[in-house]
């Protein structure tokens, strides 16, 4: 038989293949299916699927597609089965994954930002006020294409705790990365740890600990979590569930998470348990019934075994996970599946990137763009150190793993190659690096600006890169807006903060003082603008400032004296358009 | 033990006010769809629980409300503080930015709740009634209000909240209004 793997505890994982494998069928009432499995099979170890849907009545005038579609509850009653490490599946199956599918979202980013943008309009309007929205991604498999090698290898690489690899049929499987634990019940303590709350490529993680964003959308899961297992039956303990711990950094290879735990005492039974908590709260919303209707409305497909549960069950205790970071396999289609929770405060295009980062391990058909650097070189490459920090932060944000000497070994091989052309001038280098590390260098003539940069201010309230690639769309689209009397655009951001322009960072005089913009009102990393903060000082006309970080509320630019400047052309004189 | 009725307004926070009040109270639950079966004259106290959407989208709740005896307890926990404002003729409007999942501190003059660090899920805030006096208030939004003839108590933050700091006085507070 094809095998089977689960969490069990203590790093070890359950291995079977000799099992006996009964559904639940469509009209089926799941609790009394379960409650016969417990009666015939209490002592077997058993691993069961639950869908995300599975405790819910059957929706008639249902337009949504099945991408997959499986039973709603499955259960493995294990014959004979080991508890393996890592390690020892590992040389079980040693044959590593050679082949990456590339994969599709299903959802393009103009109709998930207008559902973020819907889910925000019911939360104005008191309807609910957190909803967990997702969706499907979906690729070719290659030919002889294993989902349970990608399994063991991706799962020790990933290291997420509640993980499980699940054969449904001859030519199906499901392989879950699941770092969240739902409910482990042992003895009578039932324990849930929800995870909210995701880390964004690039940022730090104090950003994600000082969030308030983030620390509320958890709360309210917490709020929701506290609630439905106070709903369990505990007279016999006199007990209520409280919260063990609040906010802990969960440190996952590709992105980091918070997370809880709450906990109570219970005399209920596994069917019982389910029929009180499930779905999870963490990928419903809350209140949830509310936010179970929207996800029907707003999400184009079912969801099956997908933010469902999977884990193991024998006598009383049990152990279930929240089935994310799952993939789906049947003949050569492959599907996974993800998704964010959408609070008030939740900016529409940062949800899209943090989707796009929560399958980052995932080789994205549309996430990589090569890198693009720019410098001056005159026998030597201007601000070298802050070149090499930039492009490896660049490569690093779109997952690819790259460590500080590889790419300073890199730049000391460009530095040679230019040497090597004897160059009699100073030059503008555009170097752009590809996924593999391989690069391209295109040499121009240094730029001369003799003149003041004629600017005219542009709005724009949404996300642009915060490196620079090849992929200009929206910078393209910002210039567009561009006076003919201007070289260039200022982008003031939705906080009426100006930002940038499309080729330099921008600095100001005001008093006997200049400032920069922060990087967190939306501004590129610029290798000039991060020189000249870590000196605390520039050079403006043969004189030396004291040079601070600090906001340009768009409403202050007629008072202040404006500066543009990147590492290629200096700094120079700015006028703006009014 | 005081025995209460929990109207629910299916908020997902229902069974965390259970076990708020669990030390002094015995609760029942009512779905808020089946309260006209209720007599309201066999409890110590109702309350009113939170709940989503708006207080006119709950007519049975709100004419339950109005039939209850003047001297009967009650206490309305945000979506029902803001029912009991209604039916005092107070107007409910939009709050924004909504504020849900998040915590500010009480400010009151008196002492018990001063500076408490309250829960917050509401997108809807209340302009009371010249029928209530507010106890407690938090950037502008009153928190705590008190009817001035009727035994009412209204919170329109979360009291059950794992985030709201020293539940145990606002629980006092509900016992002293069933004791007046």
């Amino acid at each position: 038989m094809q095998p089977l793997i689960c969490f069990h505890e203590n790093e070890k994982y359950i291995h079977s293949t000799d099992y006996q494998l009964i559904s639940c069928a469509g009209d089926q009432d799941i609790i009394q299916f379960f409650n016969e499995i417990e009666s015939a099979h209490s002592k077997k170890m058993k691993v069961v699927k639950i869908n995300y849907a599975a405790l819910e009545p059957k929706s008639e005038n249902d337009s949504r597609k099945h991408y997959i579609k499986t039973a709603k509850a499955l259960v493995y009653i294990l014959n004979d089965f080991e508890l393996l490490s890592d390690q020892e599946l590992l040389q079980l199956y040693p044959d590593k994954v050679t082949s990456w599918p590339a994969y599709n979202p299903t959802v393009r980013e103009t109709t998930f930002v207008e559902n973020v943008n819907s889910i925000k309009k019911d939360i104005c309007s008191g309807r609910f006020y957190q909803m967990n929205y997702t969706a499907a991604l979906e690729a070719q498999a290659p030919e002889r294409y294993s989902l349970l090698n990608y399994y063991i290898h991706q799962s020790t690489e990933l290291g997420c705790s509640y993980r499980a690899f699940l054969p449904l049929g001859p030519d199906e499987s499901i392989s879950c990365l699941s770092p969240e634990l739902f409910l482990r019940k042992k003895g009578s303590l039932v324990t849930t740890q929800p995870i909210k709350g995701t880390l964004l490529s690039g940022s730090a993680l104090s950003e994600l600990q000082n969030s308030s964003k983030e620390n509320a959308e958890l709360s309210m899961i917490v709020d929701l979590l506290r609630n439905d297992l106070n709903t369990l039956s505990c007279d016999k303990y006199n007990d209520s569930s409280r919260v063990n711990f609040h906010r802990k950094i969960l440190d996952l290879k590709y992105t980091a998470h918070t997370y809880s735990e709450v906990e109570i005492n219970t005399s209920n039974k596994f069917s019982e348990i389910l029929k009180k908590t499930f779905p999870g709260g963490s990928i419903s919303g809350c209140p949830k019934k509310e936010s179970l209707k929207k996800i029907a409305e707003i999400e184009n497909y079912h969801r099956d075994f997908y933010s469902g549960s999977i884990g193991w069950w024998q006598d009383d205790d049990f152990c279930l996970n929240i089935a994310i970071r799952s993939m789906y396999k049947k003949s050569q289609q492959l599907f996974y599946f993800t998704g964010c929770g959408i609070v008030f405060d939740s900016e529409p295009l940062k949800e899209w990137h943090e989707f796009l980062t929560k399958c980052s391990f995932l080789n994205l058909l549309i996430a990589f763009s090569p890198v693009v650097d720019t410098f001056k070189f005159d026998g030597e490459i201007t601000y070298l150190t802050e070149h090499i920090e930039r492009t490896c932060m660049a490569l690093r944000d779109q997952q690819v793993q790259v460590e500080q000497y590889q790419i300073q070994s890199l730049y000391q091989k460009l530095s040679d190659d230019l040497k090597a052309k004897k160059l009699s001038q100073p030059q503008k280098v555009r170097v752009v690096f590809n996924k593999d590390l391989t690069y391209s260098l295109e040499c121009s003539e240094l730029p001369i600006v003799d003149r003041p940069v004629v600017l005219n201010t542009v709005a724009h309230r949404q996300f642009l890169p915060r490196f620079k690639t090849t992929e200009r769309t929206a910078w393209n689209n910002l210039l567009k807006q561009k006076d003919e009397k201007a070289d260039d655009v200022l982008v003031i951001n939705g906080q009426g903060l100006a930002t940038e322009t499309s080729i330099y960072s921008v600095f100001y005089k005001l008093g006997d003082n200049m400032f920069t913009p922060p990087i967190t009102d939306g501004c590129m990393h610029s290798v000039f603008q991060a020189h000249h903060i870590k000196k605390g000082s520039i050079t403006v006309n043969d004189r030396t400032y004291k040079l601070s970080v600090r906001s340009l509320p768009a409403s202050e630019l007629p008072n202040v004296e404006l500066y543009v400047g990147n590492s290629v052309r200096g700094l120079n004189r700015a006028n703006l358009l009014f | 033990m005081l025995k209460a009725l929990l109207v629910d307004h299916h908020d997902s926070f229902t069974h965390n006010i259970k076990a708020w009040l669990k030390p002094r109270f015995a609760v029942s639950i009512v779905d808020y769809t089946e309260v006209e079966k209720i007599n309201a004259l066999e409890f110590d106290l109702i309350i009113f629980s939170p709940g989503p959407k708006t207080p006119s989208d709950y007519p049975l709740s709100k004419n339950f409300l109005k039939a209850v005896p003047m001297n009967k307890p009650v206490l309305g926990i945000c979506l029902g503080m803001q029912m009991m404002n209604e039916i005092e003729n107070g107007t409910v409007s939009e709050y924004f930015p909504p504020v849900h999942g998040k915590t500010s501190s009480l400010v009151s003059t008196l002492t018990q709740f001063n500076n408490l660090q309250v829960a917050r899920y509401h997108s809807l805030k209340c302009e009371i009634a010249a029928t209530f006096e507010t106890i407690a208030s938090s950037e502008s939004i009153p928190m705590i209000v008190r009817h001035k003839q009727k035994n009412w108590l209204g919170l329109q933050f979360h009291p059950e909240s794992f985030l709201t700091e020293k539940p145990e006085k606002f629980l006092q507070a509900v016992v002293e209004l069933c004791s007046r």
